[in-house]
């Protein structure tokens, strides 16, 4: 963990998780593997080879040389001269084998003729050989000679070369033979690059192999990420392919019930959302025909509650008003309904945003208690009928909590319409502020019955929405401020919105289009 | 004093309107189901139907459709929902105005006087357009010399639009002049009911050279060059 932090730290994210990824790490492992077998192998092969190569080579030029020199050696006369000698040195060279040969006698020491004397002379041969040479060692029963044939490779003049030399007899002369070892050397150096082209031939396969052998590991596992997004984007349908029965398809597996059992658990859930819908928006739905009966009458029992007793009049005007606020919430209740399954539909008109507020002041009777700022002339593409709910929640509400005077502003942005609602009373809470859109959320708890629904400011925000617009709240310098925010024309795919007022208004507006 | 047809099926509702409109100084009829409603519409021929969508047997708008074929009355539908599919098809079925449920008695009330005011005869010549000559004295229009059947909202409608020929009328505007709306009318109306009025007095429907749209803004009679 403290490896993987400070590591990490060392590299930018992105390149450190790329450098960690299975891809990389396979492939290093692979190409590490090939590299250890190869090298290892070419090695052991290389090492054997050159010990083989140089052995033949060795032994049958030292031997070649064995023979001949014993062979011309017993034709030499004894205290031989120095001529003599250069030609013992050009006769035992002249063996076949192209290996030149120096000889020297310690009885002329300063005459050391050479088969070659223009390239090899007595100072080419590595004095510890010449030494060793020239030890005679002890005679015994598993050593029957004093002197022996040695040898050592040595490099001239960049060049590889055998050098051996043995004494045949005891104050003889000593001979020295140079054998190249070019040939040899080109014969290793080609075996030593074909070794090296193998190993990065192999190397090229490991990797191959290793993207290989990570595809095959990878496509599922980039399946299933795919598909976990896809599950996470709420696709709660998605489901893999199983095949095979490794751990992949473990995974997959697993990843397959998972995906099941969650699409189980959101289906049963929406179910059980979906049902408690329906039953509010039956419930109002029913709700409605007592209602339609009672609000009927509601008007002849105001009309007449003067003229009757007064223990009755006071219960007549109860069931009145009650009545009303009973069919407002149910009415609410029923808006509500229609946002929440995503009925509502907008059935827009191009309206002058004044003349909207002024009639929904008019209609109420709050002109008195309104100071309007409003330019006539912005025209907006609104729900009318939408757009007065949202206004009457809003005044209504300023009205009610935060007392008068109420100043309703209008401007016009770029491409929105912004109406600003504030009151003179004392504001909102702070920790009230973010819930006053909800539904049956009231500022004051102690009071329990209040003139609203609960659900006025929540459907004004839905019927703002609809529009593509919104409604915020904020204390302003004195009192609370609702801004609402209206493009001037609704988004262009208002849901089914167009659709329904499509059919006449669509027919009107294209077929004569000319 | 207005004669009302009221058909509506719940009892309750009903009784409440029946008491709400007679109290409004209307004489009311009712029926609670759609045959007795068209049975009763034969017999006693009122003078505008308010008429709930959702009955029993064949629904409001079938009711609508079948009163259409023949007669050019005014119907005020009451429907359940003020937004959704039910208000296009009764007003593609032929209805005038719409009002929603729970109904205010005095909202009701005046819809049915404004209804009821776009039957009235106006003090005035008569124009032609074309082939389209409207009388407004006699409040008829004819075709080639055919009397066209309109009734009285699509006959406003006309009205409005020639008193200004070529100029153009938002549906605002037009709902205020024709249906007597505040301004949260719904203009679903308007198109509606210019879609019918097309299908009565123009040539061709689905290319309308007397009413045209103005897109943006509403509509417009244009006189024949």
């Amino acid at each position: 963990m403290t490896d993987h932090q400070t590591t990490a730290r060392r590299f930018p994210a992105g390149r450190w998780r790329r450098l960690r990824s299975l891809r990389v790490r396979l492939i290093a492992v692979f190409a590490a593997v090939a590299l250890l077998a190869a090298v290892s192998a070419s090695g052991i092969a290389y090492w054997l080879n050159r010990d083989a190569v140089l052995k033949r080579a060795q032994n049958t030029v030292l031997n070649d040389f064995r023979v001949s020199l014993s062979r011309n050696v017993s034709e030499l006369p004894l205290n031989a001269s120095c001529p003599e000698l250069a030609a013992l040195a050009s006769n035992v060279a002249s063996s076949g084998l192209s290996y030149d040969v120096v000889v020297v006698d310690p009885a002329h020491p300063e005459c050391a003729p050479s088969s070659d004397p223009t390239r090899y002379t007595l100072a080419d041969v590595p004095a510890a050989l010449q030494s060793t040479v020239a030890k005679p060692r002890e005679v015994t029963e598993s050593n029957p000679y004093p002197y022996h044939l040695y040898w050592q490779r040595q490099n001239l003049e960049g060049r590889p070369f055998l050098i051996g030399g043995t004494k045949v007899v005891p104050n003889g002369p000593t001979a020295y033979m140079f054998k190249s070892l070019e040939n040899e050397r080109a014969d290793l150096n080609t075996l030593g690059w074909s070794l090296a082209i193998a190993t990065l031939f192999a190397l090229i396969g490991s990797a191959l192999l290793a993207q290989a052998a990570s595809a095959t590991v990878l496509r599922p596992v980039k399946r299933l990420g795919d598909a976990a997004r896809r599950l996470g984007e709420g696709h709660l349908d998605t489901r893999l392919e199983v095949d095979g029965a490794d751990e992949l398809a473990d995974l997959a597996r697993t990843f397959n019930r998972t995906a099941e059992q969650l699409h189980e658990q959101v289906e049963e859930l929406s179910a059980r959302e979906a049902q408690s819908r329906r039953f509010v928006a039956d419930m109002s739905h029913e709700l409605r025909t007592p209602l339609t009966a009672m609000t009927a009458v509601t008007d002849i029992l105001e009309d007449e509650a003067e003229s009757l007793d007064p223990m009755i009049e006071p219960a007549v005007r109860l069931v009145v008003s009650e009545t009303r606020r009973l069919s407002d919430l149910v009415e609410n209740l029923m808006e509500v309904t229609r946002f929440d399954a995503g009925t509502a539909r907008l059935v827009a008109d191009e309206v002058d945003i004044a003349d909207l507020i002024m009639s929904c002041i008019d209609g109420r009777a709050w002109y008195d208690a309104v100071e309007l700022d409003a330019p006539r002339g912005i025209l907006a593409v609104v729900d009318p009928r939408r757009l007065d709910v949202v206004f009457a929640n809003l005044i209504g509400n300023a009205l009610k909590h935060g007392g008068s005077p109420v100043r309703v502003r209008v401007r016009q942005t770029e491409d929105s319409v912004v109406v600003e609602v504030s009151d003179s009373g004392p504001g909102i809470p702070e920790d009230v502020l973010p819930h006053v859109f909800d539904r049956f959320y009231k500022a004051d708890r102690g009071r329990a019955r209040s003139e609203g629904s609960g659900l006025g400011l929540s459907i004004a925000m839905a019927n703002a929405q609809i529009h593509g617009g919104t409604i915020t709240a904020a204390n302003g310098e004195v009192g609370a401020v609702f801004t609402l925010a209206l493009p001037l024309a609704p988004p262009a795919p208002p849901s089914a919105g167009e659709a329904e007022d499509g059919p006449a208004r669509d027919a009107a507006e294209d077929k004569d289009a000319t | 004093m207005p004669f009302l047809l009221l058909i509506e099926d719940d009892d309750a509702i009903r009784t409440g309107l029946e008491l709400a409109l007679t109290r409004q100084g209307h004489r009311v009829a009712t029926a609670a189901s759609g045959e007795d409603g068209l049975r009763l519409f034969k017999e006693q021929r009122p003078d505008l139907i308010v008429l709930d969508v959702m009955l029993p047997g064949i629904d409001g708008f079938e009711v609508c459709r079948r009163i259409r074929r023949t007669d050019q009355l005014p119907i005020i539908l009451l429907t359940a929902r003020s937004d959704d599919i039910d208000v296009v098809v009764g007003l593609e079925s032929g209805a005038d105005d719409y009002v929603v449920k729970p109904v205010q008695p005095r909202v009701l009330d005046a819809r049915i006087r404004a209804v009821l005011r776009r039957g009235e005869r106006e003090s005035s010549d008569s124009s032609a357009y074309g082939s389209v000559v409207i009388d407004r004295a006699a409040m008829t229009v004819t075709k080639d010399g055919q009397d066209l059947q309109l009734t009285p909202t699509e006959l406003r409608l006309l009205l409005e639009l020639s008193r200004r020929p070529g100029q153009a009328l938002s549906r605002q505007q037009l709902l205020r002049l024709v249906w007597e709306h505040d301004y949260l009318g719904d203009s679903r109306l308007v198109d509606a009911c210019v879609q019918r009025l097309r299908a009565k007095v123009e040539d061709v429907p689905s290319a309308p050279t007397l009413i045209r749209t103005v897109r943006g803004v509403g509509y417009r009679l244009d006189p024949p060059a």
